[in-house]
C-alpha cells in the first residue's frame, strides 16, 4: 500500500528528467553558461589574489577560493534545483492548471517534491558528476577526504530539502498576487547574498557571519561547501547539520500553515 | 434514488483591487487599495439525485465553473456548505477526488509531451486501480470513444476532437461515481459531438454514473440530461426537469430570453 503510493508519484520524477532533455539546445546552453560563469568568477578572484600583498584572504588561500568557487556552483545543482520550485507554483496558478493537480486524490506538495527529486537525479547524471570530474582533472578542486565527502553529500541533501520547503513556502504567496515575478527575483538576490553564492559569508564582519549562518540561507548552501572545504570542526559540523534539520523542520510547517490557509484565498484565473 | 450531491446557500466571493483606465487610472490604482468584491456564485442551492443527468447552463461568467470548483474541492466556499456523496469536498479534497472525475473542456489533463496511453497508465496508478478493472475499462472506454486510433501519439500532437476524448476516457479510468463536464463539446466538430453524447449516455446507462454538465449547446442539454438548473449572475432561476422547461417552448428561445432578461436586470442594478 505505501509503496503504491509512492509509485503513484515517481511519473512526475520521470517526467521532468524527460522534460529537460527534451530540449536539447536548451540543455547544452544552459551547461555551457554555467561553465562558462565559473571561469569568470576564478578570473576575477585570481586578479583579487594578484594585487593583494596577503597570499590568504578572509582564511581562504586562492587554491581554496577556487575550490569554493566550484563547490559552490556544483553545490548550487544539488540544492539550487528546486530554486525554480517557486515560479513554477507560481506557473501553475497563474494558468490555472492548478486545478488539474488538485481534482486528483494526490498531494500537491508531493507532486513538486517529486518533480524536484526527478530534477535532481537528472542534474546528478548529466552535470554534476561529469562536472565534478572535470574540475578534478583541470585542479580545480582536490580529490576529498572520504569523510569529509560522505558529510558533504549528507549536508548537501538537507540543503536540498531546505530549498525545496523555502521553495515551496514562497511559492505559495503567488496565491495571494498575481505578479509574482518580481517578488521572486527580489528573493532570487536575497538568496544568493545570503548563502555565501556572491561571496564566502566569511567575509562579512565576524558578528555578521555568525548572524547570517543562523538563516536558512546558510543551510541551503554555505554549510555543505565549507564541509566540503574541511573548514568546519567535527563539532561545528555536527552542529551546523543539526540547524540544517530544524531550518527544515520549520520550513516544512510553515508551508504546511501557510497552505492550509493560500487554498482558501485560491483563486483559478482563465476559466 | 438518493441524493448524491447536494448544496446549501453556497456563496463565492472574489476580492480584487479596483482598476481604473487609463495610464493615470493606472498610476492611480496603484496608491488606492480599493477592494471590489464580486459575488460569483450567490446563495445557490440545489440537490441531484444519483445517476441523473443535470444540465447545469448560464451564460458567460454566470457562476457556473465556480460551483463546479466548490463541487470539485478546488475552491472553498466563501459562506454555505456542498456535500458530495456524504463529504465536504473542500474539506476532505483527497478522499472526494477519489470518488470524482472531472473533465474542464478548455484544458487538458494530459501530460502534453507523452503518449495518450502512458498518460493513462500514470492515472491507473494515481487512482490505484487494478489491472484487472484498468483492462476493463479501457475496452468500454475504447468502445465508446474510440481512443485506440491514436493511443501511441503525443497528446501535443492530437487534434481538439482527440484529445477532448482522450480527456473524457482518463476521467473514467477509476470509474468515477460522479462526474463534472464542463463543456465537453466545446469546439468539436457535429461528428465528434454525437459521438461525445452517445458516450456520456452509454456511460450513465451503462455504470448509473451521475454527471453534471456545462455547455452552451443547447442540443446537448435536449438530448442529454433529465435535470436542468440554470443559473445567473450567481443566482439559481430555474432547477426542475427538462420536461417543465420544454413546456414552454423551444429550448434555444427559453434560454436566450432567460439571459437576456437577466442582463436587463443586472443592468436595472447596476444604475441603481
Amino acid at each position: 500500500m505505501r509503496i503504491n503510493r509512492i509509485k503513484c508519484y515517481t511519473p512526475f520524477a520521470l517526467n521532468t528528467i524527460k522534460r529537460s532533455m527534451a530540449y536539447k539546445g536548451a540543455f547544452f546552453i544552459t551547461l555551457v553558461s554555467r561553465l562558462f560563469t565559473v571561469f569568470v568568477i576564478y578570473f576575477l578572484w585570481k586578479a583579487i589574489y594578484g594585487s593583494s600583498v596577503n597570499s590568504i584572504i578572509r582564511g581562504f588561500s586562492f587554491p581554496e577560493m577556487t575550490a569554493y568557487i566550484t563547490m559552490n556552483f556544483l553545490t548550487g545543482l544539488i540544492t539550487g534545483v528546486t530554486g525554480s520550485i517557486a515560479m513554477q507554483i507560481a506557473f501553475d496558478v497563474s494558468d490555472g492548471s492548478i486545478s488539474i493537480q488538485l481534482v486528483r486524490p494526490i498531494s500537491y506538495r508531493l507532486i513538486k517534491f517529486s518533480e524536484s527529486l526527478g530534477g535532481l537525479c537528472g542534474n546528478g547524471f548529466f552535470q554534476i558528476i561529469p562536472f565534478f570530474l572535470i574540475f578534478i582533472v583541470i585542479g580545480f578542486i582536490k580529490v576529498p577526504m572520504s569523510i569529509n565527502f560522505i558529510l558533504y553529500l549528507f549536508s548537501a541533501f538537507l540543503g536540498f530539502l531546505c530549498m525545496f520547503c523555502f521553495g515551496f513556502f514562497f511559492g505559495l504567496f503567488s496565491f495571494y498576487t498575481t505578479y509574482f515575478f518580481g517578488f521572486n527575483m527580489a528573493m532570487s538576490v536575497i538568496l544568493q547574498f545570503f548563502s555565501g553564492s556572491l561571496i564566502p559569508l566569511t567575509f562579512f564582519p565576524e558578528y555578521l557571519e555568525k548572524t547570517f549562518r543562523l538563516f536558512p540561507f546558510a543551510s541551503m548552501n554555505y554549510t555543505p561547501i565549507m564541509i566540503y572545504l574541511g573548514k568546519l570542526s567535527g563539532k561545528e559540523i555536527v552542529y551546523a547539520l543539526m540547524l540544517q534539520i530544524v531550518w527544515i523542520l520549520l520550513l516544512y510547517l510553515a508551508g504546511k500553515i501557510l497552505w492550509s490557509s493560500a487554498i482558501k484565498r485560491l483563486t483559478i484565473l482563465g476559466g | 434514488m438518493s441524493t448524491i450531491i447536494s448544496a446549501e446557500h453556497l456563496v463565492k466571493e472574489f476580492k480584487t483591487n479596483k482598476k481604473y483606465p487609463g495610464l493615470r487610472g493606472t498610476v492611480k490604482s496603484l496608491f488606492t487599495n480599493e477592494k471590489i468584491i464580486k459575488r460569483a456564485v450567490d446563495d445557490v442551492s440545489f440537490s441531484i439525485q444519483e445517476g441523473e443527468i443535470v444540465g447545469y447552463i448560464g451564460s458567460n461568467g454566470a457562476g457556473k465553473s465556480t460551483t463546479i470548483k466548490m463541487l470539485t474541492g478546488i475552491l472553498v466556499p466563501t459562506e454555505g456548505t456542498c456535500h458530495v456523496r456524504g463529504i465536504e469536498p473542500y474539506k476532505n479534497r483527497m478522499e472526494n477526488a477519489k470518488n470524482i472525475g472531472v473533465v474542464f473542456g478548455q484544458r487538458t489533463q494530459l501530460w502534453w509531451d507523452l503518449p495518450v496511453i502512458e498518460s493513462f497508465t500514470v492515472l491507473k496508478g494515481i487512482y490505484q486501480v487494478s489491472d484487472h478493472d484498468y483492462k476493463q475499462r479501457m475496452e468500454f472506454v475504447n468502445d465508446i470513444l474510440g481512443i485506440k486510433d491514436f493511443e501511441n501519439s503525443a497528446v501535443r500532437t492530437l487534434s481538439l476532437g482527440q484529445r477532448m476524448r482522450a480527456d473524457v476516457a482518463s476521467a473514467l479510468i477509476h470509474n468515477p461515481k460522479v462526474l463534472y463536464l464542463d463543456e465537453p463539446t466545446i469546439g468539436l466538430d457535429v461528428v465528434v459531438k454525437d459521438k461525445m453524447r452517445e458516450a456520456i449516455r452509454e456511460l450513465n446507462r451503462n455504470f448509473h454514473t451521475t454527471i453534471i454538465l456545462t455547455t452552451h449547446d443547447m442540443i446537448d442539454i435536449e438530448e442529454l440530461c433529465n435535470h436542468i438548473i440554470i443559473i445567473d449572475n450567481g443566482k439559481i432561476i430555474f432547477d426542475d426537469m427538462l420536461q417543465v422547461l420544454l413546456k414552454q417552448g423551444d429550448l434555444t428561445d427559453i434560454v436566450k430570453k432567460i439571459f437576456i432578461k437577466g442582463e436587463t436586470n443586472s443592468d436595472e442594478n447596476k444604475s441603481n
